[in-house]
């Protein structure tokens, strides 16, 4: 009993101290307020019955250090007075309170027994409970709620306030500003009433589930229930995980530590994405219906756990039916094929959607709310855009499971593991993820729109990570253990960059990432082209997707026998950091897009706006009137180069312009437009060309001040 | 034929390895990057090596710790602007990495039943941190500086340890601290205690005595100091308040000889170097007294982590000992009184500590006093934050434009701080008043302090050589450096506190209207003054 009371005890004092002398512009308020209740919160998990301590006392001390070495750094940083302070603080704790997770995760290991229970233990709630609100105020107070989550917050507010979900009063008065401190605008295509309401195109499910916390604590107490429910979705994955690997304790703690500490979980955590409560609900029917597979029997609990999460799906985004419904096939294939649920959960599920459909109809005057029938249309849209779109959820750098996480990487030699044993998950993960990811795929906007990596295919996170397990049977190989090293160093310091820095984990649909385009300003060279996108389709798209198919599961079962040091997979994520800037020098520049940034610009400004609406459905480019222009140092691959430019003349006077190309001071050609507001490809060259020379595009004409310009999309080099 | 231990090698292959693919990859960038930002990872490159290859041949397997460090200072290096603030990060994760390194290594305890020459590579790796300044041109004579000294070093703490245990850690440890790394002097040290303490032959009195003999001749090479006898004894209760009443056992004789040592260092070289003798015997002193000699060990860990950090890139301390002192509250502008209260407050804090691990040995654990003195400190730093007044771009001052001045609201502070730096200041002579602080109050001057050149403040460029053969060091305020383009010297700003006087009775509850900066008149025009931060201490 002393225990607790110490800790908890040592607790409050030391974060009402903090409370009253930090000031309320510190940027790090909030998490050194939590951070006392974080630590106890760990101590209280370690001290439980049965758990340990992993890697002894010499670990806890050094951790204990660690906080106390970031704790002064806290401290004296007014005194310092360093820039970026806070960040670079905000990284040093989000690192240490990951590191402490995963170790105090891995001693609770004892917990699990030698068959997981079929009810885990409330630690493997609380353990990511703590982690995500321990990161929460740092993260939610660098990056305000933005896409779809002030929406879903403002909805939250007129239940709450108003007892309506009737917006037309809160946009007028500007209850927003309270959510992310500036006035929202309905968005494109919101629907309205007869009688001049304006609605939310989201539905009130998630609202009205924040709504109680809202109106109690406001936006962060709706992103605490956030958090919750991701903590809940890493509990019931430990209970699902039973179905599968029961014999397997520890090695589904490992992959359920990587579900529950790493990204993209993580990142979704603080936020309001319908995706996480949807995966909970899936995850719960789940489990209830694989219990059918024991004793086939429909009691009133089997009933509501698979029924009430079916029903809850589609009230969740009408999307969700997608899920809804192969979990209802599920369920009928596990219990033995009976016709009773099956007809009884099909009608209600029927019944419910109908009921949705006429309520959108008399409500919105659209059944489908803002979508149309037309865009369910599979077959019309192209094998290759279904192609692009599933890869892209995996692989794409600025919105695909990879390049947000490395270590999931791990699911190629997975998958293929579960395909060579036709393990059982299999069949569940391909019945229930298949049918929504081939629809979301198929979607223009397959990369979530303006939200972090892995969106739509998030409800598939969790059985990609009960996916790992018979995989992580052989992880004491050479290779596994290289890979896992350097992919799991890779992916926390990627982490630690997205705590720090929340912003970066939303990227522009313009097939770079922010932390692409900041490493390419940095080195004057074309970096971006070596990571894949879908987006924007290029060699290293498909090269780095079969590379990473072929080689990751190759160095996984290779060697077979001889162990190794974890340690040197990070080598190997050395390496690969420094053969980025080698690479990306080296490799002659076959294509510029010139609004990338790694082209310096004098003058001119993107086309369309960056925050341009759906903005993939245009070209985009930079554009350069009248003196201004854009400069680059192409990678020679010969002694003569040609070019050819894609770019459309905007003409708002008739005074003309020319385009300029220059290699340094050298005028190479010029070219003069003749048609306007038609994109045009044209050729020039060829030229001699000398290696490190400047590749100049300007813009030149009488006019005394910018009046016409040009859109330069890309330009292609051809060397010689 | 003896087989090679392959095993052995292989692991230490590795982790090598892993510590030359960190430094590759921050070489790699540095050739690749443009702007001002490459000049300074060039240089963060460098000593980064210098510091994670020895390491990695000290520390036992895994080494997650060698890793860890290349990967997070990759990171900053890719994610986080130039200046300062990455500075600062590097030299924190290099200290905590060897922080670490050294935890690991010396838990193991393989020094007492053996010469553990990993002791070596991990002096190399302490001393890296220290020699900061000097890798920014590394030549040949970084060898004789810093490589094998510090080897030398680790080899004399290696055989010490083989008869005193840990008690030769805390004191090498010390001695590093006082003599601001392991270089030269601080070989001799070891090096001279280390053939007087391992003699196998003789009583431990005659061994005793030469330990203090043999340290003595170090006192006669340092300069000499302006510290008075007393002031220059009362840093010995700050670096080791627990090992200055006499230790139980029959180490008295080698406490005893500590107190000769620091008597004649304080009489005859009165700086805070001479103390490292001394701070030597103490440390081996304590190695029949287990529970005070961890207390020692932890205070010295946390003291030589604050030096190294000191001593690194950007601060660059020349003395990070004075700086130590200086936030220990002993530094030697202070009153003799206060500084000896802060010297009795740490002695008294020892004992206490020490009695009550007699009673609660759980106490006394490392991780508890670590954590304790962090705590303590960083109790002290939140509660009196500084508050800025000038935003994140410099403020120039010129002739043209001579003042800076901010209003003041709430309660009225007690101290100032300034960071500033002089550019075209070749011509000043030392001591001239070249700018005045003023505290402002209903249009009067309340009170006010000149800033003199060569004594407060100095030209930005004080470090390069043509500079500093002119006008000698920077002053003592130098604080944080950074790295021009040219990368052949260390810019230089400067940090002036100024302790205000109380106010008087009669304004009491009046808060004070204004801080003004303000360059001198008459001073050359080409002489401007950058204002970099202006705070508050209230």
């Amino acid at each position: 009993m002393r225990g607790p009371i110490v800790r908890w005890g040592a607790a409050a004092p030391s974060s009402l101290a903090l409370f009253t002398v930090l000031e309320a512009s510190d940027p790090l308020r909030g998490t050194l307020l939590l951070l006392p209740w974080v630590v106890a919160g760990l101590a209280e998990l370690r001290s439980l019955p049965g758990a340990r301590r992993a890697g002894g006392a010499l670990a806890g001390a050094i951790e204990a250090l660690s906080l106390a070495g970031l704790v002064l750094l806290a401290a004296s940083r007014s005194r310092l007075a360093l820039p970026l302070a806070p960040e670079l603080l905000a990284a040093g704790f989000a690192g240490w309170v990951l590191l402490a997770a995963l170790r105090c995760g891995i001693g609770l290991r004892p917990l699990l027994g030698r068959r997981l229970p079929r009810r885990p233990p409330v630690a493997f709630f609380l353990l990511p409970l703590l982690v995500y609100l321990a990161l929460q105020p740092w993260v939610t107070s660098r990056r305000l709620p933005d896409g779809d989550e002030p929406y879903y917050l403002l909805v939250a507010h007129s239940l709450a306030h108003d007892l309506d979900d009737d917006l037309a009063n809160n946009y007028a008065q500007g209850d927003s500003l309270g959510i992310v401190g500036r006035r929202l605008e309905p968005q494109p295509g919101d629907p309205t009433g007869s009688g001049g309401e304006l609605y939310s195109r989201h539905n009130l499910l998630l609202p009205l589930l924040l709504a109680p916390a809202y109106r109690w604590t406001g936006v962060a107490g709706a992103q605490a229930v956030m958090a919750l429910l991701a903590a809940a979705l890493c509990w019931t994955t430990l209970r699902l995980a039973r179905h599968y690997f029961r014999a397997r304790p520890g090695l589904v703690l490992a992959a359920w530590l990587v579900l529950a500490l790493l990204s993209p979980l993580l990142l979704y955590a603080p936020q309001v994405w319908v995706e996480v409560p949807a995966a909970l609900l899936s995850v719960i029917a789940l489990d209830h219906l694989l219990e059918l597979k024991y004793d086939r029997l429909w009691n009133r609990r089997r009933w509501l756990g698979v029924g009430m999460p079916l029903l809850l799906l589609p009230l969740l985004k009408i999307r969700f039916l997608l899920l809804a419904v192969p979990l209802l096939a599920l369920a009928w294939w596990h219990a033995g094929r009976p016709r009773k649920p099956l007809i009884v959960l099909g009608i209600a599920l029927a019944l419910l959607s109908g009921a949705m459909l006429a309520y959108n109809a008399h409500t919105y005057g659209n059944p489908l709310k803002i979508h149309s029938v037309a865009e369910l249309g599979l077959l019309g849209t192209p094998p290759a855009d279904y192609l692009l779109g599933g890869a892209g959820l995996l692989f794409d750098s600025g919105f695909g499971l990879f390049g947000a996480a490395p270590i999931w990487l791990l699911a190629l030699p997975a998958l293929a593991l579960l395909v060579a044993r036709r393990h059982p998950l299999l069949f569940d993960l391909a019945v229930f993820s298949l049918p929504y990811l081939l629809v979301v795929s198929g979607r223009r906007e397959w990369y979530g729109g303006w939200s972090p990596p892995f969106r739509y295919a998030l409800v598939a996170l969790p059985l990609l990570a009960l996916a790992l397990v018979p995989l992580l049977e052989q992880r004491r190989r050479l290779g596994a253990r290289w890979l896992a090293g350097g992919l799991g160093a890779a992916t926390l310091a990627l982490l630690v960059v997205w705590t720090a820095v929340p912003g970066w984990t939303y990227n522009f649909a313009d097939g770079r990432t922010l932390l692409l385009d900041h490493l390419g300003a940095l080195t004057g060279a074309d970096v971006a082209r070596l990571a894949p996108s879908m987006l924007r389709p290029r060699p290293a798209t498909w090269i780095v997707p079969l590379l990473l198919a072929a080689a990751v599961p190759a160095l996984w079962a290779w060697p077979r026998r001889r162990s190794g040091p974890v340690a040197g997979g990070v080598a190997f994520a050395l390496l690969a950091l420094a053969a980025l800037p080698l690479l990306a020098a080296r490799l002659p520049t076959r294509a510029v897009e010139l609004e990338d940034a790694w082209v310096a610009k004098a003058g001119g400004h993107p086309h369309p706006d960056r925050w341009q609406f759906d903005r993939t459905r245009f070209r985009g480019g930079w554009v350069l009137r009248e003196g201004e222009r854009v400069s680059l140092r192409p990678v020679a691959g010969g002694g003569e180069l040609s070019l050819a430019v894609e770019l459309e003349w905007v003409r708002n006077t008739p005074s003309p312009i020319a385009l300029e190309l220059r290699a340094g001071e050298r005028l190479l050609a010029t070219w003069r437009p003749s048609v306007p507001r038609r994109w045009e490809r044209v050729e020039l060259g060829p030229f001699p060309w000398r290696p490190g020379e400047e590749l100049v595009f300007a813009v030149t004409g009488p006019a005394p001040g910018p009046t016409n310009g040009l859109i330069l999309d890309r330009a292609e080099l051809t060397w010689r | 034929m003896r087989r090679l231990p392959t095993r052995a090698l292989r692991g230490r292959a590795s982790l090598v390895a892993i510590a030359a693919s960190g430094w590759l990859a921050l070489a790699v960038l540095a050739a690749h990057l443009r702007g001002e930002g490459a000049v300074e990872i060039g240089y963060l490159a460098r000593w980064a090596g210098a510091v994670l290859l020895p390491l990695a041949l000290a520390v036992p397997r895994p080494g997650l710790e060698i890793g860890a460090t290349a990967l997070l200072l990759n990171l900053v290096a890719w994610v986080v602007p130039p200046g300062p603030q990455r500075g600062a990060a590097f030299g924190a994760l290099l200290v905590a990495g060897v922080a670490v390194g050294a935890a690991r290594l010396l838990g193991c305890e393989t020094f007492r039943s053996r010469l553990d020459l990993r002791l070596v590579p991990l002096a190399v790796a302490v001393q890296a941190l220290f020699a900061a300044e000097r890798l920014l041109r590394p030549a040949a004579p970084l060898l004789w500086t810093d490589l094998a000294p510090a080897a030398a070093a680790g080899l004399a703490v290696a055989a010490l340890a083989g008869r005193y245990g840990a008690a030769a850690l805390a004191g090498g440890a010390l001695a590093a601290i006082a003599l601001g790394g392991l270089g030269p002097p601080a070989a001799a040290l070891l090096l001279l205690a280390a053939a007087a303490g391992t003699r196998s032959s003789g009583s431990p009195r005659l061994r005793a005595a030469l330990l203090v003999a043999a340290p003595a001749v170090l006192l006669a090479l340092l300069p000499r100091g302006e510290v008075a006898f007393l002031p220059a004894l009362l840093p010995l209760a700050l670096l080791a308040p627990a090992a200055l009443w006499p230790p139980p056992g029959g180490a008295r004789d080698l406490w005893a000889g500590g107190w000769l040592l620091a008597a004649a260092g304080a009489a005859l070289v009165g700086s805070p170097a001479a103390l490292a003798p001394a701070l030597l015997l103490f440390a081996l002193a304590l190695v029949d007294a287990p529970c005070r000699l961890r207390l020692s060990g932890v205070w010295s860990a946390w003291l030589l982590g604050a030096a190294a950090l000191a001593a690194g890139y950007p601060w660059l301390a020349g003395a990070p000992v004075e700086r130590l002192l200086a936030a220990l509250g002993s530094h030697q502008g202070a009153a003799l009184p206060f500084q000896l209260l802060a010297a009795a407050a740490a002695v008294a804090g020892a004992a206490a500590l020490a009695a009550a691990a007699a009673v609660w040995p759980a106490a006394a654990s490392p991780r508890r006093l670590a954590l304790g003195a962090a705590l303590l400190a960083a109790a002290l730093g939140f509660a009196r934050p500084e508050t800025p007044l000038l935003g994140p771009e410099p403020t120039i001052l010129t002739a043209e434009s001579p003042l800076w001045a901010a209003e003041l609201d709430g309660p009225p502070p007690r101290e100032v701080v300034v960071e500033v730096a002089l550019a075209g200041s070749g011509g000043l002579a030392s001591g001239a008043s070249v700018a005045r602080l003023e505290l402002a109050q209903g249009g009067a001057v309340a009170a006010e302090r000149p800033l003199l050149a060569g004594v407060d403040l100095a030209d930005w460029a004080a470090r390069r050589a043509d500079v500093a053969a002119q006008m000698g060091p920077p002053p003592g305020t130098a604080w944080i450096a950074w790295l021009p383009p040219e990368a052949t010297f260390f810019a230089q700003r400067y940090r002036i506190r100024w302790r205000l006087p109380p106010p008087p009775p009669a304004s009491a509850g009046a808060a004070p209207a204004a801080l003004r900066l303000h360059l001198e008149p008459g001073l050359p025009s080409e002489l401007t003054l950058a204002v970099h931060r202006v705070g508050v201490r209230r």
